[in-house]
This record gives structure tokens, C-alpha cells and sequence, in this order.
């Protein structure tokens, strides 16, 4: 059975403490996030299962709500998922632009991951840097302005940090 | 009660209702999906949408979903706005937009009440000319059939599963236009109530997959009302036939019993009735013979030789008394276990003296309280366990809207309102059952300290008896219970047979009888196990042991055994003891089974739906089922027919003809005091409405005149039916039935099941002309004590013995039902439950093989450790194959 | 130069940490409110005429006056820091540059309605943000502005940040409650209002970041002094995310005393439109309310100058007139295809539908897939009127209102820009090719539903 490391599993319970008693299904979001940065990018049911069990609530609930949010990836994704943002805003700002020249970089399309199993291209609805169009999501983090030169270091930048880390 | 004006004209409604039910009981057609009148509203389709005006001056209005707004005095609506009309009618082309364009082959197709709704709003045209979503459909096991793109997110699925029968393996997924309802990976549905899905879906996600076999459409069935023959609930269904098989079993509303649900043992059990293994040709000496040579030889068993009858607790009232007409009162014995015989007369005691009033379903769904005493009724009476959840639920949710006022259809906000406050439910049971996880308190006891805690309660509530050696863990438990039922106003005491344990049931009356003492109106429900049970035992026959007795002193009996199995019930040695004695032994029964090989005369008896009859619930609750065809094989006939043919031989008087029904159940009126009034659980057979009979088929019945070509080109007379006023043709009377004769729900506009919302007095509610059944138990003999008292001694483990008691499971312990290959599949394996501590004495692990001695036979099953199960106590699947005939409730001895 | 009474301090270096922020007045907003009785600060509030900053412009004050009591019953504030509508990022802003300022509006807040557990539900991909609120919580706990007995006023708070996960409708109250109870973000239907059963049955609040913010200059200056700001029942500053076409994108803090012209064309805001071109168009109030041509959206239709205030862009009605909304200030110049970029709102609020009621569900999607034949060239004429029909059908008939967000954008659209869609219907060789480009809006048109 998968189990979170001791670190996570202390900031599981600090989490699960922030709710009075009896609300601790109200720490479902925040786990499923955990785990899923804990087990590789993505919940498979035994990750779901086990967050299930911490919060001692049905399985089924976990589903639930996991396949309801878009943060969730359910299926493995690659290392770096680049989510670039298409709706209005950005997409009056080159959005377009920037996804097809993601695709012709990668050699991939939309939802796919590249063979290496490096990167992820998802198209994502806006996440609140309009001012800072085109962007995408990367990790943490977002990547703003983007251009053609951008994504190339991006892409770059991914490569090397996962030659520096094998 | 509040006067609202619906398109200018102004009616009476009734207070606390929401406008969809006031328009629907008002006998508006108005369109709804996600509005389900025992599961409330949730206000998503937006299908019902109505005009509403702030007065009688305002015209342009608003819309409002009429599901979602109470009535108040003085309202203006329209149904009839033509922008409520345009949006109703844009509302069914959105859900229309993705739904498959099959209809014509599509298995709901004419049952269907998204076809309904959408002609109701007029939608005609399709304007969306895109490609349709599509989904992946889920292998949901042997009752359930997956559709998903033919899903409209109506959630109903959900919100009966999940929420009002407590199902965790079906949910809703994903989320904007393509959530997707289903389980989280292909499999069985697990909740005993699965079946209902197909009724509460409005159109065809969730189907009958056993009708999918052998399918036919709703409106080329020949049904007939009917009752269930699974449980002792006695659930109101309707049986639907076709070229000679049974091909489903849907629910026939009864506010007081089932209302809309079936457990799927009652749905999906009927299939014994197409069974390879019926017994079709009367059988002298396991040799077929014909109808003469049968009747020579009854002639010559009959006469000269002593006659007893051993009744029957699955059959019919009427065959159960034909046979004690023809056997004589002295002569009629009862073919099941002493000990339950002695229960189940303890029950018609209680029940008869009338002190407490039995609990009906819907009276336990309206229970504010309820105490379980030794019934794991999940498994031995499933709908009642689904009234029980409804009770904790409403009260719970009754509690959560004190403060804060909110209407009970309010679904979603009552829950909200409600979050985890359920009501008050003590279940005390032998070992953990699937209500625990919604009851207060659970209890793990033996069957005489079930009993003890009953007494303790009852003793707290109102001081009656001194408690002598009552542990003081015990006595705190009664007391928080009794104080628990104190605040309670109508609370309900459920029992039954499963302890086989008098005490229980006597603490079980204590209680109620202790709560009516301190001013609350409680009520009782005793479970027993059979659909007839109850009948038998009111019928007063002389215990088995007589009868054994009574062929071991007489040497020339002629036994006529009614529709059983005796080495069911019995056990083996004193059932081959008494056949072995018998001079001659007459079978009627509709299966071959281990008594009708002993038969030396077997004759074929009907099941439910080749016959009339009428069964006795749990409740004392006198329910007629009607035959809902001819069999080809004229042989098949009710074993009351039977019975009654042997009794004219007897007398002399055979002329040829069968006794009709309304002659057996006049007698039987006569006859026994006690059934006095159960002619009136259904219409005689002269009953008709303006000279018309009631058609088994709707007018749409198709093939009539082609589908026996086969044998006569020439469409045959259709036969007569001398025993109800149905009529096995498509023609009568049109109109709404007596409530307790409705063939089959169908009204203009309305072919779905949700075409009962026009046979009820108001939605929800009553139907038209009253709710089906007589209760029987009504009149108070007075012959009771005011408290029993008699509290049993504190169960004790014995040296090397254990107390056998049953584990009943829904699917499997039945013994009809396992005929259904999807119930067979879903029965467990025989298995014995011992608590930690006795498997570790015995040195046996999980799995092991141990064998059962009793006085006279082993048993042998593999060992299951069960943690809430008490020390000295062994439990085995009841009803499972190799667990028949085992003497409950006795001590015995176990062996590696 | 305007007032600026939230990010005026978002310049000084460190103004982020501690330290920095209580240097600069920080803080002081909380220790002036410990000091008065909670009723008397709701009073403060509904003085200032301070209006949910959040979209829909609701008088703070007296949400919170709503505010159910019952004894023994604990109550919740729940700050709303799910941004997500297209065009606004004032929230994200606010909350990285100067996280300290919500924290302190949000112990006020949580003073004057009693709330000792206080949740800040922020959109799960303002991940690093979350690191910025907790680091900012702790900091304030350390320093006794959190915690137990802040002040040695008795009271106990403490904040927590929770992150959603990717569903924009969670910026729904309700949704966002049934978000943080750890539910799919299904909309609940109201009554019971959250005030009087909200986060786990509770009376509860549900606040905008920005309007949580002001309360700290509200208290600070007293909530009169806060309503001289601005015009008419547009009291205070405002936060405006300006995003598109435009020289300068950003977030700015205008008191709604300026023009809409001067927004767009100040060095100190917008700055104008890039590359010289020509402004066609502009949603002032994040994408679900209407677009406005440039005929319009400078003046109304009366002739008056349009200004920066929840009446003036208001003015008209939808015939003529948009919304404040949430302040996401969309400009689109004269390159851009109106088809085009209400399609990607139009796949956007299908996307976030949360899928429970029928016309949200089921009429999202419709449009969409009706606005991708449009714009690909696959159009019909009679489909513009159909996307109009079912629009309209959509609007006010949905328990929450993601169906009018939806509505409103594509009902603009046509009504404004319909020679447009006719433009692509007629010619959609030529409207793969190239754009409409700016067209006559001279006069606003009605349409004509089908």
C-alpha cells in the first residue's frame, strides 16, 4: 500500500486539524493536491483510496470529487506539464500562436505527452494573468509573457534541470 | 388550506407542498425530471418551469421552477404562459440534444418518461445538428443494465442510491457536460436495491437487464397486480407476461407498503417461474399421468385412508385453507420448525390482542424513533430496512429544520441544514448488520441478553418489575435508550423470528407496551419469515411434531403436503421419519424440490403468476395477487383448485369443474373468524364498472391476432377468468381501477411508471380509492397481559456446545428467488460464523472446515471469524445450500 | 492622480514581510477596531458604502448585517480568493504584493462578525501564493495579530489558506462552500442564504480579497470619510485588471471618479491601444459581462461621458450599457475577431459549468460547438439567431449564475456585433483569412430575437 512520507503525512494532519470535528472531509482538496504532488503528478485509485482512508470517508467520495476538478490529473502525465492558457485575453495577446508553436516543438498535440515522457501540452481556461498574456502554468508556477524565444528556453530550461537531476 | 390561482382559476391546495405537487395532484400535466415525490427536489432540470405573478395585476411575471417554490395563499401562476411554455419546450430540446434518436429500438422506448415529457412540451424539432457525446457504458452485474449516452443528468440515480438507499459504489463523475454517473470501475451494483434505478431513471440509463433477455415492450405485456413472494413485507408489484414467461416484475405503488421501490429480490426474483426445474405433469409413482388417471388414484388414496394436510407458509391463503377444508381442522398441521411455530404464534397473540397497532412501512418511515430488537432485517426484510433508513433520515432531517424552517421537499437544503443529525435508531442485533452504520447505538448481544436489554428498557420507561442480577453496563444502555425514546412521540419496535427466542419478542411488546404507558403512540412490527407466514400462524394449525407423532400412532395416513419443501424447514430425520410413516404422500407444488421426490402423488401447482390467492404480510395485511396469465399446459392451477377437486371427490360431489375464487375465500370467511374481512382486500369476481372487466393488456397490446398462428390461424376466444374481475384481453373498462386491481400504470401522455402520479389522491400520497390490503389484525381480544416480565436469564456459553443461530443473507436464503440466475450468482457461499475467541479455542482459523452436530445431523462449513459475534454462539448462512433443515436456535456441538 | 488606499504601498521594497508592512501603517486598522464593538464597525462599513468588489457589487455592510447569530453556533468569515474570471487579476495582485493587507482586513472582518476560524479559498493554480498568505498568517501570528487573544482583546482568529483545484465555478459562494467542505462545487440553491447556513451549516460570510482589503482603510479613515471617495454609490477605490490590447496591461486602483476614455488612454493606465490601432471593442468587467463597441463604451447612449463607476457603466441597461463586474477590463483593438474571442468565452463557461442544471449544462456546450461553426467558416445565418434563442433561454433560469455569464458575453456579441457573425456566415473563405476589422457601430441596433 502507497503511504505519504512522514513529512507529508504530518502536513496531512496539520491540514486535518484546521477543520472543526467531524468536518475533516473539508481537507479533501488540499490532500488530493498533496498526493498528488507526493505520487508523481497524477492520483491512481490507490493513491485516491489511501486519501480516502486518512479521512476515513468511502472511496467512492474521493472519485467524486477528484474527477469534478480540473487540477487533478487522473491519467500519468509527464515530467513538466506546460498548461498554456487559451482563453480570451491571452488568446487576444498570441495564445494560439504559442500553443501551435509548442506543438511543432514537442512534435505533439494537445493532451499529449512526448514520448521521453518529458512534457505534457494541455490547454488550460484562463488563470488569472491576463495582463501578463500569453502565459502557461508550469509546476508552481506561471510562465508569463511568452514568446517564441521563451518557450525555447522553457523547454531548455526542463531538459537540462532533468539532465542535472537523472 | 391555501387557494392559489393557476391561469386564472382558483383551487385548494394543500398547505406545505411545493407548486409542481399541487399542479400534479390538481391533474395539471407538468413536465419534471429531477423531481421525484419520494426523494424531493433539487430544482436541476429546470423542467417544471412555471409563470409566476406577484398578483393578480402584475402580467408579466416571472419564471419559476415550480418544483422549487412552496404554494402560498393567494398565488397567481400559469402553467399555460407561452414564454413558461417556450422554456419548458427548450429545456427538453437542450436534454434532447445529446440523447440518442433511437426510441424505436430502444428498450425504454413507450415506458419512457423523457419521450413523455418531451411530446408533453411540444418539442418537435431538432435544431442542434452536431455530433452527440458519447460515453463508455459499465458492466453493472446481473440486474442493471448501463446506457450512459442516453443519460439526461437528471441525478436521480444518485440521490436514490446514494442518499435514500445508502449505495457506495454509484456516484456522479466528472463534471460540466460530461458528468457521467455510474461506479468508479465495472462491477456489481452491491446495494440490495439497485433495481429501482430503473425506475426512478427517467429514460433507459438504467434498465432491467433480466427484461433485456426475453424482452418485450411494456405495452405488450399482459400484467396483472401482484405481490412479492420473497420476504414477509409483501411489497405490491406487478408481474408482466408474454408468449407463456414471466418477463418482469415492477412496482405497484402502495403508500402504505412499498411506495415507488422493490428490493431486488423482489424484482429480480420471478424468475423461478420460468424455472426448468418445474414440476409440469401430475405424477403417480414418479410416473406422468393424465388428468383421469390421476383423479382414479386420488379417489382411491383419499377415501378409506386418514387424512392430515401440512400448510404451508408460502402458499396462499386460499390453498392453505382449502387444504384444511379438505383435511379437517384437527387434521391440519403446520410444515415449519416447532420453535418458530411457537414465535409466530406469540406474534398472533401480541398482534390479535390489538394493545399495540402493527407498524406499517410507511408507518416506520414516519417513525421518529426506532428500536430493532434481533432482526437483521437488511437481509430478512429489506424494504422494511429501507423504511428504517427513511425514518432516521426525515427525522433527522425534521430535527435540522426546527430552528431554521424549511419544507421537507427541499432536498438539497434540508441536507445541507441536516449535515450528519439523523434520528434516533437503536439496532440490536446478534452480530453487525449494513443498518449499523446509520443507527445511534448498535448492540452485539446473545438472544436472551437482547431480550434482557428489552426488558431494561421497557422497565425504564415504566417502572413495571424489579431487575434482579442486571449488570449495570446494561442498565445504563436502557436507560440512555428509554430516555432517547421518552422525547419520541410515535416510535416503532421492530423484531422477528431470526433469534428464535420468545423473550425477545415478549421484551419486544414491553417496550411498546411500557411507551403507549407513558403516553406515546408506538407501534410494532414483528418479521417472520416467509409471504405467508402470518397467514399460517393465524391459521392456528397443530405444530409438525403432531403430525409425526400422530403417523408414528396411525398406520394409514394419506399426507397432503402444501407447496414446501419440508427438508427445508425441518430437520432431515424427523422429516424422513414422518414420510417414511405416511401411507401415502400427495405433493402440490410448482417446484421439484427434496419433499416432492418423496411425493408418491405430485400434482402441479401454480406460482403466483399462473394463480389467484391471497397472503397475509408481516403487518397482518390481507393482499390478493391475481393470476397474470394462462399457462399452455393446463396442469399448472392454483393447488387451492386442486384441494378443492380432492375435497368433491371426497364428499362425492365431483362434478368436473373448479370451485371458484370468491367460493374459497367466503368459506374461508366463514370458516375462520380471524380471517373475517379479507374478501374485502380486493373485488370479487362479479365486480365490474359500467359491465366491463379490467383488461390485463393496455389498448396498445400488440399481435394478438397473429401471435398464436402458430396454432390457429384464427385468433382464439380469449379465456375467461372466473376468479377476478380482470380480463385477459385488451379490452374494458379504460378507466383507473380499484386501487387494488390495477393492472399496470398507464394513463394518456403518461406510459412511463411516473403515470402513477394520476392514480394517487394527492402526489405521494394515498392511492385513489385507498391503499391495497386489509389489515386483519384490528380488533383487541383483550387476552394479553398489560407487561410480559418474564425476563429471561443472562446468557451463559456452555461446555462444548454453541447456540445455532441463522445468518440471513437477501440474496440466497430465499428459496424461490435463487431460481433467478442473477440472485444465484450473488448468494454467498455457505459459510459459519464463530467469534475470535470460540475459533481460537477451537483452534480454527478463517476458512477452516468445521462440522455442526445436532441430534441427528452434521454439517460441515468453512469457519468465518466475526468480530461482534458473542462467545458461544454459532451463526450459518440460512437458506444456503447445505444449511437446510438446521435446528435454529439449538444448542449444538461443533468438531474439527 | 487618483486616491489609492490598497496598493498605494506595493512600490516600498519589503513591503511584503512584516516588518516592512507595520512600518508603513500596517496593522493599524486593528488596533483602532479591537478598540470598538463589532456592531459598531459593521456600522463603519455600511457607512462607507463599500460594495463587493467580487462581480456582483453587493453592499458589504449589509451582508454582514445579514449575518445570523445564534447562540452557541460558531460563524465563519470565508475570504473568496477564487479568481477566475477571464480578465481579472486584481485579487492575485493584491495578495502577492501586499499580502499583509488582506490578512489585516481579514482579522478585522473577523472581529466584527465573530469568526475565529477564517478561510481564505484561493483557485488551486495561485499555488505559490498560497506559500506567500502562509508565510504572511505566520508572520502576523508572531507578532500577535493572530492566534489567541490578539491584543489581549479576548478575541482568538485564526486564518487559513485553502486551495481550490481548477473549477472556476467555486468563485460561486456557495459552490466555494461546498468547495471547502470538501464536495464537488455544485452551486447550492438558495434559501437558506449562507449568512444564515453557510460553511458547515454556519452562519457564514463569503468576501471578495479586495473588498476584505478595503476594510482596512475604511477603518482607518472611518467609513464617511471612505464614502466621499468616488461618486454616488460608487464610494472608494477600485481595483481594475487591465488586459488586451493595450499599451499598459496591469493592475490599477482608480476612485471611480475618472472617465472611461481616460482609463483607456492615460499614461497612467491603459496607455493606449498598441501599434496606433484603433479600439473596437472592450469588456469592462471581466468576460461574462457584455462587450461594448467603442462608440459605446465612451460614451453612453444618452451622449454622457461614460465613467468608471458601477452606474455609468451600467448605463443602458444591456441594450446599451455593461457592467462593473469585477473590474477585468478587456480591450480589444481593431485587429481582433469578436466571433473568435467569444467563442473561447463561450468554450470557457462550458468548461466550467459545473454540469448540475439543464441549460447551463446542456446550452454551454450548444454554443460553443455553434460559435466554432461560425468561426470556422461553417456557420449558417439562421445559427446567429439560434445562439441568440438559446441565450436567452439560458439567461436567469439557472440556479446560480454561471448561466447568465455565459449568456451575457454571446448576447453582447450579437447584439452589437452581429454584422460580424454575418461577415463570417457570408464569407467564411475569407474569414479564415483575415478579420472583420472595425465596422459602423454608430448606432446601437436591436435585435430581434427569432
Amino acid at each position: 500500500m502507497i503511504t505519504f512520507s512522514e513529512n507529508k503525512l504530518k502536513e496531512a494532519q496539520r491540514i486535518i486539524n484546521r477543520y472543526p470535528q467531524g468536518k475533516q472531509k473539508s481537507a479533501l482538496l488540499p490532500l488530493l493536491h498533496l498526493a498528488q504532488d507526493e505520487f508523481g503528478g497524477w492520483l491512481d485509485v490507490p493513491a485516491m483510496d489511501y486519501i480516502a482512508s486518512l479521512l476515513n470517508i468511502e472511496p467512492i467520495e474521493v472519485y467524486e470529487v477528484a474527477t469534478f476538478y480540473s487540477m487533478y490529473n487522473l491519467k500519468p502525465v509527464g515530467r513538466h506539464v506546460f498548461e498554456v492558457c487559451q482563453t480570451g485575453p491571452c488568446m487576444l495577446r498570441g495564445s494560439d500562436q504559442i500553443i501551435d508553436y509548442i506543438k511543432q516543438r514537442l512534435q505533439i498535440n494537445v493532451g499529449e505527452t512526448t514520448p521521453d515522457g518529458m512534457f505534457t501540452l494541455k490547454t488550460v481556461e484562463c488563470l488569472g494573468a491576463c495582463g501578463y498574456a500569453p502565459m502557461m502554468q508550469l509546476g508552481k508556477t506561471f510562465r508569463e509573457h511568452l514568446n517564441e524565444e521563451k518557450v525555447d528556453q522553457i523547454i531548455e530550461e526542463c531538459r537540462s534541470k532533468a539532465a542535472r537531476n537523472n | 388550506m391555501p387557494k392559489i390561482f393557476i391561469d386564472n382559476t382558483s383551487y385548494e391546495v394543500k398547505a406545505g407542498k411545493n407548486v409542481l405537487e399541487a399542479c400534479l395532484t390538481l391533474g395539471f400535466d407538468l413536465p419534471y425530471f429531477c423531481w421525484h415525490p419520494a426523494m424531493g427536489s433539487v430544482g436541476a432540470c429546470r423542467q417544471c418551469a412555471v409563470k409566476v405573478y406577484k398578483d393578480e395585476n402584475d402580467t408579466s411575471g416571472k419564471i419559476i421552477m415550480s418544483c422549487m417554490e412552496g404554494v402560498r395563499d393567494g398565488m397567481h401562476l400559469s402553467i399555460d404562459d407561452k414564454a413558461a411554455k417556450a422554456f419548458r419546450e427548450q429545456v427538453i430540446e437542450w436534454l434532447m440534444t445529446n440523447h440518442p434518436h433511437d426510441c424505436p429500438v430502444c428498450d425504454e422506448g413507450g415506458s419512457c418518461h423523457l419521450q413523455d415529457m418531451t411530446v408533453m412540451t411540444g418539442h418537435d424539432y431538432r435544431r442542434y445538428d452536431y455530433k452527440k457525446r458519447t460515453y463508455v457504458n459499465q458492466y453493472l452485474g446481473p440486474f442493471i443494465h448501463h446506457e450512459m449516452n442516453r443519460c439526461i443528468q437528471c441525478y436521480r440515480c444518485v440521490r436514490f442510491y446514494k442518499d435514500y438507499a445508502g449505495g457506495k459504489d454509484l456516484n456522479v463523475f466528472a463534471a460540466h457536460n460530461h458528468v457521467y454517473f455510474g461506479r468508479e470501475k465495472d462491477g456489481t451494483l452491491e446495494s440490495p436495491f439497485s433495481g429501482n434505478l430503473a425506475e426512478v431513471c427517467p429514460t433507459g440509463v438504467f434498465t432491467d437487464k433480466t427484461l433485456r433477455q426475453h424482452y418485450t415492450r411494456k405495452w405488450d405485456l399482459t400484467s396483472a397486480p401482484s405481490v412479492c413472494q420473497h420476504c414477509s413485507v409483501g411489497c405490491n408489484t406487478i408481474a408482466g407476461e408474454r408468449y407463456g414467461g414471466l418477463r418482469n416484475i415492477v412496482n405497484r405503488y402502495n403508500a402504505e407498503v412499498n411506495g415507488y421501490f422493490l428490493c431486488d429480490r423482489g424484482r429480480f426474483g420471478y424468475e423461478f417461474v420460468n424455472s426448468e426445474n418445474r414440476i409440469t405433469k401430475p405424477q403417480v409413482m414418479h410416473q406422468a399421468v393424465d388428468e383421469n388417471a390421476l383423479m382414479h388414484h386420488l379417489e382411491t388414496v383419499l377415501t378409506n385412508h386418514s387424512l392430515i394436510g401440512i400448510g404451508s407458509p408460502r402458499a396462499s391463503m386460499e390453498s392453505n385453507f382449502a387444504l384444511l377444508d379438505l383435511v379437517g381442522k384437527e387434521n391440519f398441521f403446520c410444515g415449519v420448525y416447532n420453535e418458530e411455530m411457537m414465535l409466530e404464534r406469540r406474534i398472533t397473540d401480541i398482534l390479535d390482542s390489538g394493545k399495540i397497532p402493527v407498524a406499517s412501512l410507511k408507518q416506520i418511515e414516519d417513525a421518529d424513533a426506532v428500536v430493532i430488537l434481533g432482526e437483521d432485517i437488511w437481509n430478512t426484510a429489506p424494504m422494511m430496512a429501507l423504511a428504517v433508513r427513511q425514518s432516521v433520515m426525515k427525522t433527522g432531517g425534521r430535527e435540522a429544520t426546527e430552528k431554521t424552517p424549511m419544507p421537507e421537499w427541499h432536498e438539497l437544503a434540508v441536507k445541507e441544514l441536516q449535515q450528519n443529525t439523523k434520528g434516533f435508531m437503536v439496532n440490536v442485533t446478534v452480530t453487525e448488520t449494513s443498518l449499523d452504520e446509520i443507527a445511534s447505538l448498535n448492540i452485539n448481544a446473545a438472544p436472551d441478553d437482547i431480550a434482557r436489554l428489552g426488558f431494561a428498557i421497557a422497565n425504564h420507561i415504566h417502572p413495571s418489575l424489579e431487575l434482579k442480577n442486571f449488570e449495570e453496563a446494561v442498565l445504563a444502555k436502557a436507560k440512555t435508550i428509554a430516555d432517547e425514546l421518552l422525547k419520541c412521540s410515535n416510535p416503532v419496535i421492530i423484531t422477528g423470528t431470526s433469534c428464535y427466542n420468545d423473550p425477545v419478542l415478549r421484551a419486544a411488546f414491553d417496550i411498546a407496551a411500557a411507551l403507549k404507558a407513558a403516553g406515546k403512540a408506538p407501534a410494532i412490527a414483528f418479521v417472520v419469515p416467509e409471504c405467508n407466514s402470518m397467514g399460517l400462524a393465524m391459521m392456528r394449525g397443530h405444530a409438525f411434531d403432531t403430525a409425526v407423532r400422530r403417523v408414528n400412532r396411525e398406520p394409514n395416513v394419506t399426507a397432503v403436503i402444501l407447496e414446501q419443501d419440508l427438508y427445508r424447514n425441518l430437520p432431515a430425520g424427523i422429516v424422513d421419519e414422518f414420510l417414511s410413516k405416511c401411507r401415502n404422500i400427495i405433493v402440490l407444488d410448482s417446484l421439484n424440490n427434496a419433499t416432492t421426490e418423496k411425493a408418491h402423488v405430485l400434482i402441479p401447482a401454480s406460482t403466483f403468476a399462473e394463480g389467484d390467492g391471497t397472503l397475509i404480510s408481516y403487518e397482518g395485511r390481507a393482499q390478493r395477487y391475481y393470476q397474470v396469465y394462462v399457462p399452455d399446459n393446463k396442469y399448472i392451477r392454483e393447488s387451492w383448485k386442486w384441494l378443492s377437486r380432492m375435497k368433491m371427490i371426497i364428499s362425492g360431489k365431483a362434478n368436473g369443474h373448479d370451485p371458484h375464487h370468491d367460493s374459497v375465500i367466503s368459506s374461508l370467511e366463514t370458516a375462520l373468524r380471524q380471517f373475517a374481512g379479507i374478501s374485502a382486500a380486493a373485488p370479487s369476481s362479479g365486480f365490474s364498472i359500467h359491465g366491463e372487466q379490467i383488461p390485463r393488456e393496455p389498448h396498445r397490446y400488440s399481435g394478438r391476432t397473429a401471435m398464436l398462428a402458430n396454432r390457429n390461424v384464427s385468433e382464439p376466444k380469449p379465456v375467461a377468468d372466473g376468479d377476478s374481475p380482470l380480463s385477459f384481453t385488451m379490452e374494458g373498462y379504460q378507466g383507473t381501477p380499484p386501487s387494488s386491481a390495477i393492472p399496470f400504470f398507464w394513463k394518456p401522455g403518461w406510459n412511463s411508471p411516473q403515470a402513477v402520479n394520476k392514480y394517487q389522491q394527492e402526489i405521494g400520497g394515498d392511492l385513489i380509492g385507498g391503499n391495497p390490503g386489509v389489515r386483519l389484525f384490528v380488533k383487541s381480544s383483550g387476552n394479553m397481559p398489560e407487561f410480559f416480565k418474564d425476563y429471561p436469564e443472562h446468557f451463559r456459553e456452555r461446555q462444548n456446545k454453541w447456540l445455532l443461530l441463522p445468518q440471513s443473507h437477501v440474496f440466497g436464503s430465499d428459496e424461490l428467488s435463487v431460481y433467478s440466475a442473477g440472485i444465484a450468482g450473488r448468494s454467498p457461499e455457505p459459510y459459519m460464523g464463530l467469534s475470535p475467541v470460540d475459533a481460537k479455542m477451537l483452534d480454527v482459523t478463517e476458512g477452516s472446515q468445521v462440522t455442526i452436530k445436532s441430534e441427528k445431523e452434521e454439517y460441515s462449513f468453512p469457519v468465518k471469524i466475526v468480530e461482534s459475534l458473542r462467545n458461544g454462539i454459532v451463526l450459518v448462512s440460512k437458506g444456503l445450500p447445505g444449511t437446510q433443515g438446521m435446528s435454529w436456535g439449538n444448542w449444538v456441538e461443533l468438531a474439527k | 492622480m487618483g486616491k489609492k488606499l490598497l496598493i498605494d504601498r506595493v512600490g516600498i521594497e519589503g513591503i511584503r514581510y512584516f516588518d516592512t508592512y507595520r512600518k508603513h501603517g500596517g496593522y493599524a486598522s486593528v488596533e483602532k477596531a479591537f478598540k470598538m464593538a463589532p456592531a459598531d464597525i459593521v456600522e463603519e462599513i455600511k457607512k462607507s458604502g463599500l460594495r463587493g468588489r467580487g462581480g456582483a457589487g453587493f453592499p458589504t455592510g449589509m451582508k454582514w448585517s445579514f449575518l445570523a447569530k445564534p447562540e452557541g453556533v460558531p460563524r465563519y468569515l470565508v475570504c473568496n480568493a477564487d479568481e477566475s474570471e477571464p480578465g481579472t487579476f486584481k485579487d492575485r495582485y493584491l495578495m502577492e504584493f501586499i499580502p499583509h493587507l488582506l490578512i489585516e482586513g481579514l482579522v478585522v472582518s473577523s472581529f466584527a462578525l465573530g469568526s475565529n476560524r477564517t478561510f481564505i479559498y484561493i483557485r488551486g493554480e495561485y499555488a505559490w501564493i498560497v506559500d506567500i498568505l502562509e508565510q504572511a498568517i505566520e508572520e502576523a501570528r508572531q507578532n500577535g495579530f493572530l492566534g489567541n487573544n490578539i491584543l489581549n482583546s479576548g478575541f482568538d482568529c485564526e486564518i487559513y489558506v485553502q486551495r481550490g483545484a481548477g473549477a472556476y465555478i467555486c468563485g460561486e459562494e456557495t459552490a466555494l462552500l461546498e468547495s471547502l467542505e470538501g464536495k464537488r462545487g455544485n452551486p447550492r440553491i438558495k434559501p437558506p442564504f449562507p449568512a444564515v447556513k453557510g460553511l458547515w451549516d454556519s452562519p457564514t460570510v463569503v468576501n471578495n480579497v479586495e473588498t476584505l482589503a478595503a476594510v482596512v482603510p475604511i477603518i482607518n479613515m472611518g467609513g464617511d470619510a471612505y464614502s466621499q471617495i468616488g461618486i454616488g454609490k460608487s464610494t472608494g477605490t477600485k481595483l481594475i485588471s487591465a488586459c488586451g490590447n493595450i499599451n499598459r496591461p496591469g493592475v490599477y486602483e482608480i476612485d471611480m471618479t475618472i472617465s472611461v476614455e481616460e482609463f483607456v488612454y492615460s499614461d497612467e493606465y491603459c496607455g493606449g491601444i498598441p501599434n496606433g490601432k484603433k479600439l473596437k471593442a472592450c469588456i469592462p468587467g471581466g468576460s461574462s459581462v457584455p462587450i461594448l463597441p467603442a462608440n459605446l463604451l465612451f460614451k453612453t447612449a444618452k451622449g454622457e461621458k461614460r465613467m468608471m463607476t458601477y452606474e455609468s457603466l451600467a448605463d443602458g441597461g444591456f441594450q446599451t450599457g455593461s457592467m462593473m463586474g469585477s473590474g477585468g477590463f478587456i480591450v480589444l483593438d481593431e485587429d481582433q475577431c469578436v466571433v473568435r474571442h467569444t467563442l473561447t468565452l463561450a468554450r470557457f463557461y462550458r468548461h466550467e459549468s459545473c454540469g448540475q442544471c439543464s441549460p447551463c449544462r446542456e446550452g454551454t456546450g450548444w454554443m460553443e460547438k455553434i460559435l466554432n461553426n461560425i468561426e470556422y467558416g461553417r456557420g449558417k445565418m439562421n445559427d446567429i439567431d439560434l445562439l441568440w434563442d438559446i441565450q436567452r433561454r439560458i439567461e436567469g433560469n439557472t440556479i446560480c449564475p454561471l448561466g447568465d455569464a455565459a449568456a451575457w458575453p454571446v448576447a453582447a456579441a450579437i447584439r452589437h456585433f452581429r454584422d460580424e457573425f454575418e461577415w463570417h456566415v457570408l464569407n467564411p473563405e475569407e474569414s479564415q483569412k483575415r478579420n472583420y476589422g472595425l465596422a459602423n457601430y454608430a448606432e446601437p441596433r436591436e435585435v430581434v430575437a427569432s
